[in-house]
């Protein structure tokens, strides 16, 4: 296998604005590479009292795609990131409340997941809502050489014989979430999870770099 | 879904406000809010902003079987959505009054006035035909759905392209967008609504906020015909294509007449606008620009945050140094009467002292001490 | 990662500099900061400061209000239950404002309060658990500058933009009051209500509050003297 620079990442250029939407509690637009999405936060609100909890605020997270009807895969995308954002944020702050994620997908080049999971983050720090940890996701594909590539794009994401995700928190960058698809060998996992903790450091510095231009007019 | 509730100075404010003749952020009754269209990279896909009102729309296609009644016609189905993420009152995935409201406004002003060349979207009678399917999602709810709504939809509708396809014999083979170039939608007219707002019965305002669109409907809950929603569907022809009544609207023929009146050049300006964008967009394409939602980002943060237009306005407040002229003028016929106001500011310090006062009441470092206290 | 005081923070990081202060003497930890086990972790994003000797908070943006006691509040009643008006003050669930709690208030002679009226009240009861309770009287009985407040106008804006208008510090507030009279009541969910002689004048306060959120004091000063002199009708 292939042994690169491990200080040289080349993630896909990140743009984002905060704040987007006037009408939410927090929203996010968030492009990786031509991957876009937006993601509004709504919360602490009232909910419905059968999905209310008395120990913590329920989460409740809407993917809708571009066009087209609802499926299974939203739905797959929807717990992903409920599960992955439940254990971000301090819901025991909030009980008997729900906290209601909303993510619109713009835009589809490959890696819509972790766009996806760091937008969320992004609107969540703007809404101002309580958070124990940061998220980063960071997704990486092996090629059909064998080779691992960091945040491929749209042509490497179709070739890849698998796809590996990885979403870490920002205190010991531990790992929070992590799936897979396609066949790859015990050692290709654990090199793409030693690449992709180290990359996770690159959304991280980003995400205080965003909060760092507007923090003086805070 | 809950409603948002409105108290009833902000009501009297807003209502006072506008038969004086101003508007709280600072629009003459006629200006629309600044309207701005971007395109995504497929074709048929658009985000429409009007002011702070915030639409997407993506078009789809899909063979079908077609209707039995219309066995050489194409199908055109279009479905709104309003999420969570246009404001906190909606629901997820429930249909509301306002969603099934805007399904029907829309059907009528794009599938009833026949603007569509459905016939066009036929591939093999009785047996294949084109489906258009324009999605509708509003992520931004600010008021005037309808207006950004239709204008996304003829946006988007115009912008689309649908694969080409040949027949040979029995099989018909639709082309990949590589092979061949694909086919726009023919459009015989372009038909876009526009909204009024009524006020005190015969003062109709354009486009209005989710503000004076929650107080002019108010009104006409509580059995009070002052106020009302009027939407005019226009072409670029200036041909009615839809009118849809409400409070006051419905008693008065007179306001109807103007709100056509009115209706007609700004329908022909909002669809230049449309196909001017198309045009600009196309060259771009052939180009090989690479177009992305990505653009509407801004890169500078804090002018992002700040970009804003405030809700609350003065007439010519950011503007002044073109509007100077045309305002001093302005203020001149409306205001003649609030100049002596200049001169009660000295009188009343009593009153600013009051004010200080109130400041130091309503400290936040005193009580927040306090709270943090007992965190 | 580890920060010290007046850096930008985010969610997940923490301090040491608070940990030691709390080894010698007590320190209070405001909003954004939380104690976990052995570290004081940071749950906003934003800055963080310190006032001494032992008082540690962090500014953050937020427009959702969450109840905290003490805080000053405008709030519309939405319901009239029994002896409680129902109060929506932006939070997650409304807050419960007993018809007793009004200055001179008794049983027989109940304040006049309709719904849909505005009020001006303070936060008495605000636990995460509980609904939250306002009263429009201080310990004394009197009512201050609490209660309902007429005519005039309410907006929403962002939690900082009430902070930093509120903040003595800040210039806004100061310059307009000499350029023309207003009344302003500022409410920690968000919420300003404002009444001049007037419509225009009201707007023009408004449109000052609102355009103060990103600027800063030398800014806000010339925003200031721009919108009176529109407001004169003649731009000096």
């Amino acid at each position: 296998m292939e042994i690169e620079d491990e200080n040289n990442f080349k993630l896909r250029p990140m743009k984002c604005e905060l704040n987007y939407l006037s009408r939410s509690d927090g929203s996010a637009i968030l492009a990786q590479g031509e991957t876009v999405v937006l993601v509004s936060v709504n919360g602490p609100l009232d909910i419905k009292s059968t999905s209310q909890s008395i120990e913590k605020a329920t989460l409740e997270v809407l993917f809708c795609t571009k066009g087209g009807k609802p499926s299974v895969a939203d739905r797959f995308k929807e717990n992903i990131i409920r599960q992955t954002c439940e254990t971000a944020i301090l819901g025991c702050l909030y009980p008997r409340t729900g906290i209601s994620l909303t993510i619109q997908e713009l835009e589809d080049f490959g890696g819509l997941l972790t766009c996806t999971v760091n937008c969320a983050c992004l609107a969540l720090l703007n809404s101002g809502i309580a958070m124990r940890h940061m998220v980063a996701a960071v997704c990486c594909a092996v090629s059909e050489e064998g080779n691992l590539v960091l945040e491929p794009s749209y042509t490497q994401v179709q070739s890849a014989s698998a796809l590996l995700y990885f979403v870490f928190d920002s205190r010991e960058r531990n790992l929070v979430t992590g799936f897979t698809e396609g066949s790859f060998s015990e050692n290709t996992y654990e090199e793409a999870l030693a690449r992709c903790r180290l990359a996770s450091d690159v959304v991280f510095d980003f995400y205080r770099d965003i909060v760092k231009q507007y923090s003086d007019v805070i | 879904m809950k409603e948002v509730f409105l108290s009833n100075c902000e009501k009297s404010f807003i209502q006072k406000i506008i038969s004086e003749g101003h508007r709280l952020d600072g629009r003459n009754y006629n200006d629309s809010r600044k309207l701005s269209i971007t395109f995504g990279s497929g074709y048929g896909s658009c985000i429409v902003s009007l002011g702070e009102t915030r639409i997407l729309a993506q078009v789809s296609c899909e063979v079908v079987q077609p209707k039995q009644i219309r066995p050489n016609e194409g199908i055109l189905y279009i479905n709104v959505e309003i999420s969570p993420m246009a404001a906190p009152q909606f629901e997820a995935n429930r249909q509301t009054d306002l969603t099934v409201y805007l399904n029907r406004l829309l059907e009528k002003c794009y599938k009833d006035s026949k603007c569509i060349d459905l016939e066009s979207l036929c591939i093999v009678v009785e047996e294949k035909v084109w489906s258009l399917r324009v999605d509708i999602k509003v992520l931004n709810h600010d008021g005037n759905l309808i207006e950004c709504a239709s204008i996304a939809t003829l946006a988007s509708l115009a912008h689309f392209k649908r694969p080409d396809v040949t027949r040979s014999g029995e099989n018909v083979i639709i082309h990949t967008l590589a092979e061949k170039d694909p086919i726009p939608t023919v459009l015989y007219h372009y038909p876009v609504c526009s909204t009024f707002a009524i006020f005190s019965n015969n003062i109709l305002i354009s486009d209005p906020s989710f503000i004076e669109e929650s107080v002019c409907t108010s009104n006409s809950e509580e059995g009070n015909i002052n106020g009302g929603l009027l939407v005019v569907g226009m072409n670029q022809y200036k041909e009615l294509c839809l009118l849809n009544l409400s409070g006051a609207a419905i008693y008065n023929t007179n306001i109807a007449h103007r709100a056509t009146l009115s209706a007609a050049d700004k329908c022909k300006t909002i669809v230049d606008l449309i196909k001017k964008t198309i045009i600009d967009d196309d060259n771009l394409r052939q180009k090989r620009a690479k177009i992305n939602f990505g653009d509407i980002i801004t890169s500078n943060h804090l002018q992002s945050l700040s970009r804003k237009d405030l809700s609350i306005c003065l007439k010519n407040f950011d503007v002044k140094e073109q509007m100077l002229q045309n305002d001093t003028a302005d203020v001149m016929d409306v205001e003649i009467s609030m100049e002596p106001s200049k001169y009660d500011v000295v009188q009343s310090l009593p009153q600013t002292a009051e004010l200080k006062a109130k400041k130091g009441a309503s400290s936040w470092i005193e009580i927040s001490s306090e709270s943090e206290e007992e965190d | 990662m580890k920060i010290s005081i007046g850096d930008v923070v985010l969610p997940g990081d923490y301090c040491e500099e608070i940990s030691q202060v709390a080894e010698k003497s007590k320190v209070i930890i405001g909003p954004g900061l939380r104690k976990e086990v052995d570290r004081v972790y940071i749950t906003k994003p934003g800055v963080l400061k310190k006032r001494n000797p032992g008082t540690f908070w962090v500014d953050s943006y937020q427009k959702r209000y969450v109840p905290s006691r003490g805080e000053n509040v405008i709030g519309v009643v939405v319901q009239k239950a029994g002896d409680i008006f129902r109060v929506e003050i932006g939070g997650s669930i409304t807050a419960a404002l007993s018809y007793l709690s009004f200055e001179g208030a008794t049983k027989k002679n109940r304040p006049e309060v309709q719904v849909g009226d505005v009020v001006y009240a303070k936060m008495l009861v605000a636990s995460k658990d509980m609904e939250p309770e306002l009263v429009c009287v201080d310990s004394h009985g009197k009512k201050g500058r609490l209660g309902v407040l007429s005519d005039g106008f309410v907006f929403k804006c962002s939690l900082n933009l009430i902070r930093k208008i509120l903040n003595p510090n800040c210039p806004l507030l100061e310059t307009l009051k000499n350029e023309w009279p207003f009344e302003v009541a500022a409410g920690m969910n968000g919420r300003i209500w404002i009444k001049a002689n007037s419509m225009r004048e009201t707007i023009a306060v408004g449109n000052a509050i609102l355009g103060a959120e990103y600027l800063n004091d030398e800014e806000i000063r010339s925003m200031c003297n721009n919108i009176a002199a529109i407001l004169a009708g003649h731009v000096s």
